[in-house]
C-alpha cells in the first residue's frame, strides 16, 4: 500500500478541524469538497481518519473510499492551514495511487483515460491541430534559449492564452522556441494515480526539450509547471537540466530588469492566485507584478487572497465526476471577484480562466474574464 | 441499520444530508482525545431546529440513542457509541443576530467560533472570551455544551459566564428559551430571568440533558491596548504567589503558568509566567507595571515578552514555551490524554507538587511506553487556578496507548482526591472518576437525566451510565 509510507503522518493528525474554515471570513470554509457535500470524509481531517482507517484495517479500499479521495481539487488549501503541518497532498495522493493499483477509479477518470490514451490529450482534440493557433513554424524547433511549453489547455481550450504568450515573448524580444512535437505534461495521469504514465509522457518531453538546449522553459498553465518542477525530478529520479518558471515570473523578471514602453489601459481589475502556482509553488507575486506594471491598471484584492485564495473548482479534473462542486466553486469566486467592483478578474491558468468564462455565462455577468498575460499582450 | 430510519431521517433533512456509508460514520466516532469509541449507524446533518426537534421524536420513537456533535475538537472523549445516531450541528452555522447597543451575538448552535469572533472584529467587538480551549475551530453549541475552558480566564471567566441564553430541543422534541427570551416578547439580553437559571442547566452537560440549538452570548468591544509580560522563577511557589498577588490586584487580564514539561526556549528556571494586559493605554501600561512589581517581589526574573505575545495573538499553545508551531507540532504522532481541573490558587502548589512527585516515582514506566510531559500549565482564573496536565503518548504504539489511558485515569483520581482538583469540562474518558465521587450531586444528576430523558435518547452514558434506551 503506498499510503504506509505516510503512516507516521497519519497518526500525527490531531483531528482540530483547522483545515475546514477560513479564519479570516465569518462562516467560510475553505475546501470546495467540503463546501459542497458537508460530511467531514470530504474535508482532510475526514480523508486522514479514512487513510488512517485504511492503514489499521478498519476500512478497505472501495468506491465509497473513492469517491471521497477523487472529491478534491487539489487545490492544498487544507495543507495551507494544517496545524500539524502535514504533507496532505501527498497523503491524498498515496491514497489515489492505491485506489488506481486496485482499478478504483471514478468512472469519470476511468473516461478520462481512456481520451488521453487516445489523443494524447484530455480535450479529445487531434495531437496535429495542438500548435493550429500558432502564427507561424519559424520558431518551432529550433534551437533557442527559452521553450514556451503550451500545454494541453492552452493549446486547444484556450487559445488565446497560447496567442498571448507568444506575443509577449515575441514583443519582448526573447529567443524563444516551441516543441515540435509536445506531449500532454503528465498532470492528468498525476492527479489520477498513474504514474508510470505520467512518466512516460514526461520523459518525452523531456527528452525532446533537452534536444532543443534551452535554459529556461515558460508556461502558460501552473499545472504543467508543476508537473515539471515538483513531480517530474521525483518520477524520473534526476533534477531537470533547465529553469522551468510561468510565464508572469519571466515577465516579471524582464520587466525589472528592462525598461520597456506599455500602452495605457484604464481598468479596474482582480486577480485570483490559481491553486498550483500559488499554494502549489509559492508564486504571488510576479503576476501581481505584471499587472501593477501596466499604466492604468488598479489592482483591487478578493478578501482571499494569497496563501487564503478559495479554489476556482477546477483543478485536478475534477469536473469529470463532479460537476456540482465544480460549478458551486467556480460560482462562489466569481461572486467573490465580481464584490471587489472590479470589471476585469485576472487569473494566471488556463483552467481557472475556464471556470470563470463558465460561472460569467452563468451569472449572466458583464464582467471580463482574461488571463494576466492576455491583458499584458494588449498593452503591447 | 434500518434503512427505515435512514429514509425517516432523509425525509427530515434531505437525502444529501444524511449518511450510512461507513467511511462518514468513521469520521464521527473519535474527537480529538484518546478514547476510542464506538461507530454511529448514521450520521445526519439538520439545517434548522425544527429539524433537530423531528430527529429527536423520531429516536424516541424507534428508541434509538442520538449523540450530537459540534465539531468534536475536545479531548475528553466523545461517548459516541456503536449503533447510533449521530447529529452534526454544522449545517447550523448562521450568525442571526449582532446587537453592539444590548451586547449580544445570537448564532446557530453550528457556527464556529472563530469565524463569529471574525464578524465581531469587523465592527470592533469580540465574543466575551477568548477561543474555547484554544481550538477555534469548535462550534459555539458545543464551546458551551462542554464549558470548553477559554484561552485565557483571569479576568474574563469562563465560557459558561457569557452565555444569555440558549435555545435547547429538550430529549421529548420540545424546545425551550432560558433566561429573559423564555418570554416571547423580550430579548435574550439576561440569564438570570424568569426564573432559576436553566441555561446553567446545560452547560457543561455535554447534551446529554437536550440539544442546543442556538447560543446568545455576550460581547465586549475589543480593548484599545494590549501589554505582554514574561516572568521566570527559580521556585515555582514563588511563582504562584506572584500570580496570586496579580489576581488579588487585579493587574492582569489573562495569567498563565508553566510548572512542568520543556522549558520555555532560552529561558532558565521552575516556573515561569505569561501576563497578558488588555484595557486602556494608560491603565494596560500601569496594569503590567504592577504585575511585574508583584513579580519581582517574589523573585520574579523579566525576560522577552515576543512568545506571550505570539501566544495571545495566534493562539498557538507552542509559543507559551517560546517555540513556533511549525518545528514544534509538525510530524509528531502524539496524543494527548489530559487531564484538568480548577484548584485554589494556593492549592494549585500542592496538585503541582502531586504531579512532579507522581512523574518522579513513574520514570521508568515514562521511559519504557515513551510517554512525555508536553506540560503542566495554569490558566489563572478569578479565583483560583485552571490546571492542565498534559502528558503525550505514541499512538501507533498499543501498549503506550494503552498505558497513557491507565495513567489519565491515575491522575485523575489522585488529582480529584489528594489534589482537591474539579475537572471543568467532564467527557467520557474522565467522568467514570470523577462522577461516582460527587455522591448527592452525582444522584441529582441521574434524576435530572432519568426526568428529562427517560428513554435515556441523548447522548446515553457519555457522563454516567444510564442503562441506555428502553
Amino acid at each position: 500500500m503506498n499510503l504506509g509510507k505516510y503512516r507516521d503522518q497519519i497518526y500525527s493528525c490531531l483531528r482540530c478541524a483547522f483545515c475546514f474554515d477560513d479564519f479570516n471570513e465569518p462562516q467560510k470554509a475553505i475546501c470546495p469538497a467540503y463546501c459542497t457535500y458537508g460530511f467531514d470524509s470530504y474535508g482532510a481531517r475526514g480523508k486522514i481518519v479514512i487513510a488512517r482507517g485504511l492503514l489499521d484495517g478498519t476500512l478497505n479500499y472501495d468506491d465509497e473510499i473513492t469517491k471521497r479521495v477523487y472529491a478534491c481539487t487539489e487545490c492544498a488549501a487544507c495543507q495551507e492551514q494544517c496545524f500539524k503541518h502535514l504533507d496532505l497532498l501527498e497523503i491524498y495522493a498515496a491514497m489515489k495511487e492505491d485506489l488506481a493499483e486496485r482499478d478504483l477509479l471514478p468512472s469519470g477518470v476511468n473516461e478520462l483515460l481512456k481520451v488521453m490514451e487516445e489523443f494524447g490529450n484530455p480535450y479529445r482534440q487531434p495531437p496535429e491541430k495542438r500548435l493550429a493557433w500558432i502564427p507561424g513554424r519559424a520558431r518551432v524547433g529550433k534551437k533557442a534559449k527559452v521553450l514556451l511549453f503550451v500545454g494541453c489547455t492552452s493549446a486547444y481550450l484556450r487559445r488565446g492564452m497560447a496567442r498571448a504568450a507568444y506575443r509577449v515573448l515575441d514583443a519582448l524580444g526573447v529567443d524563444f522556441t516551441l516543441l515540435d512535437d509536445e506531449h500532454c505534461c503528465g498532470h492528468p495521469y498525476i492527479t489520477v494515480g498513474k504514474m508510470e504514465e505520467a512518466r512516460r509522457v514526461g520523459e518525452e518531453n523531456l527528452a525532446a526539450i533537452e534536444g532543443l538546449g534551452v535554459e529556461k522553459v515558460v508556461f502558460t498553465c501552473p499545472g504543467c509547471l508543476r508537473t515539471f518542477k515538483a513531480d517530474m525530478p521525483k518520477l524520473t529520479g534526476r533534477p531537470l537540466p533547465f529553469e522551468v518558471l510561468h510565464l508572469t515570473e519571466f515577465v516579471s523578471r524582464f520587466l525589472s530588469e528592462h525598461r520597456i514602453h506599455l500602452q495605457r489601459k484604464s481598468r479596474i481589475v482582480t486577480y485570483h492566485d490559481p491553486c498550483n502556482l500559488g499554494r502549489g509553488l509559492g508564486v504571488y507575486e510576479p503576476p501581481r507584478q505584471v499587472i501593477e506594471a501596466i499604466p492604468g491598471v488598479r489592482l483591487v484584492e478578493m478578501p482571499r487572497n494569497r496563501e487564503r485564495s478559495f479554489c476556482c473548482g477546477n483543478g485536478a479534473y475534477v469536473r469529470y465526476d463532479y460537476e456540482e462542486m465544480s460549478v458551486k466553486s467556480e460560482l462562489d469566486r466569481f461572486t467573490e471577484a465580481e464584490q471587489t467592483g472590479a470589471d476585469t478578474v485576472l487569473s494566471a491558468c488556463p483552467a481557472c480562466k475556464t471556470g470563470f468564462l463558465d460561472a460569467r455565462r452563468m451569472a449572466e455577468s458583464q464582467i471580463e474574464v482574461l488571463d494576466v498575460l492576455e491583458l499584458f499582450a494588449q498593452v503591447l | 441499520m434500518d434503512k427505515n430510519i435512514k429514509q425517516a431521517l432523509a425525509a427530515i433533512v434531505g437525502e444529501q444530508h444524511v449518511s450510512d456509508s461507513v467511511a462518514d460514520r468513521l469520521c464521527y466516532s473519535r474527537d480529538c482525545g484518546p478514547d476510542k469509541a464506538g461507530l454511529p449507524d448514521v450520521v445526519v446533518r439538520p439545517g434548522s431546529t425544527e429539524e433537530v426537534v423531528a430527529i429527536v421524536r423520531l429516536a424516541n420513537e424507534v428508541k434509538k440513542p442520538v449523540y450530537t456533535r459540534g465539531r468534536g475538537t475536545t479531548f475528553l472523549g466523545s461517548g459516541v457509541k456503536d449503533g447510533v445516531i449521530l447529529v452534526e450541528m454544522t449545517r447550523m452555522n448562521r450568525i442571526e443576530r449582532i446587537d453592539l447597543k444590548s451586547g449580544y451575538v445570537t448564532a446557530q448552535a453550528g457556527a464556529i467560533w472563530r469565524g463569529i469572533d471574525v464578524a465581531l472584529q469587523r465592527v470592533g467587538h469580540e465574543l466575551a472570551v477568548p477561543g474555547g480551549g484554544g481550538l477555534f475551530s469548535c462550534t459555539i453549541g458545543g464551546t458551551v455544551a462542554v464549558n470548553a475552558i477559554p484561552h485565557g480566564a483571569t479576568e474574563y471567566g469562563m465560557t459558561g459566564d457569557h452565555v444569555l441564553g440558549l435555545e435547547v430541543v429538550l430529549p421529548d422534541g420540545s424546545v425551550i428559551n432560558t433566561g429573559s427570551a423564555a418570554n416571547p416578547s423580550s430579548e435574550p439580553i439576561e440569564r438570570n430571568a424568569n426564573g432559576p437559571d436553566i441555561a446553567g442547566l446545560f452547560i457543561g452537560s455535554y447534551g446529554i440533558l437536550g440539544i442546543i440549538t442556538k447560543v446568545t452570548y455576550r460581547i465586549r468591544p475589543i480593548p484599545e491596548e494590549e501589554k505582554f509580560g514574561f516572568y521566570a522563577f527559580d521556585d515555582y511557589r514563588e511563582a504562584i504567589d506572584a500570580a496570586c498577588g496579580i489576581q488579588m490586584a487585579q493587574a492582569a487580564t489573562f495569567i498563565v503558568g508553566l510548572f512542568g514539561g520543556p522549558k520555555p526556549a532560552g529561558e532558565e528556571g521552575d516556573a515561569f509566567l505569561h501576563v497578558i494586559v488588555r484595557d486602556r493605554a494608560s491603565a494596560a501600561r500601569e496594569r503590567l507595571r504592577e504585575a511585574g512589581g508583584i513579580c519581582s517581589a517574589y523573585h520574579g526574573r523579566p525576560s522577552s515578552a515576543e512568545g506571550t505575545r505570539h501566544y495571545w495573538q495566534e493562539h498557538m499553545y507552542s509559543w507559551l514555551r517560546n517555540t513556533a508551531p511549525g518545528p514544534y507540532y509538525s510530524n509528531r504522532p502524539y496524543f494527548c490524554p489530559e487531564v484538568a481541573g480548577f484548584t485554589s490558587t494556593p492549592g494549585l502548589k500542592k496538585a503541582v507538587e502531586l504531579f512532579r512527585t507522581l512523574r518522579a516515582e513513574r520514570d521508568a514506566e515514562f521511559t519504557r511506553y515513551g510517554i512525555r510531559v508536553k506540560g503542566l500549565d495554569a490558566y489563572f482564573v478569578r479565583n483560583g487556578a485552571y490546571l492542565w496536565i498534559d502528558t503525550l503518548y505514541d499512538e501507533r504504539r498499543a501498549d503506550a496507548w494503552d498505558y497513557a489511558l491507565k495513567l489519565r485515569g491515575d491522575i485523575a483520581e489522585l488529582m480529584f482526591t489528594e489534589g482537591g482538583m474539579s475537572p471543568g469540562g467532564l467527557g467520557a474518558g474522565i467522568s467514570p472518576y470523577i462522577m461516582p465521587k460527587l455522591g448527592p450531586t452525582f444522584e441529582l444528576f441521574k434524576t435530572l437525566k432519568k426526568t428529562l430523558d427517560p428513554n435515556g435518547i441523548l447522548n446515553p452514558d457519555l457522563l454516567f451510565p444510564t442503562g441506555g434506551t428502553t
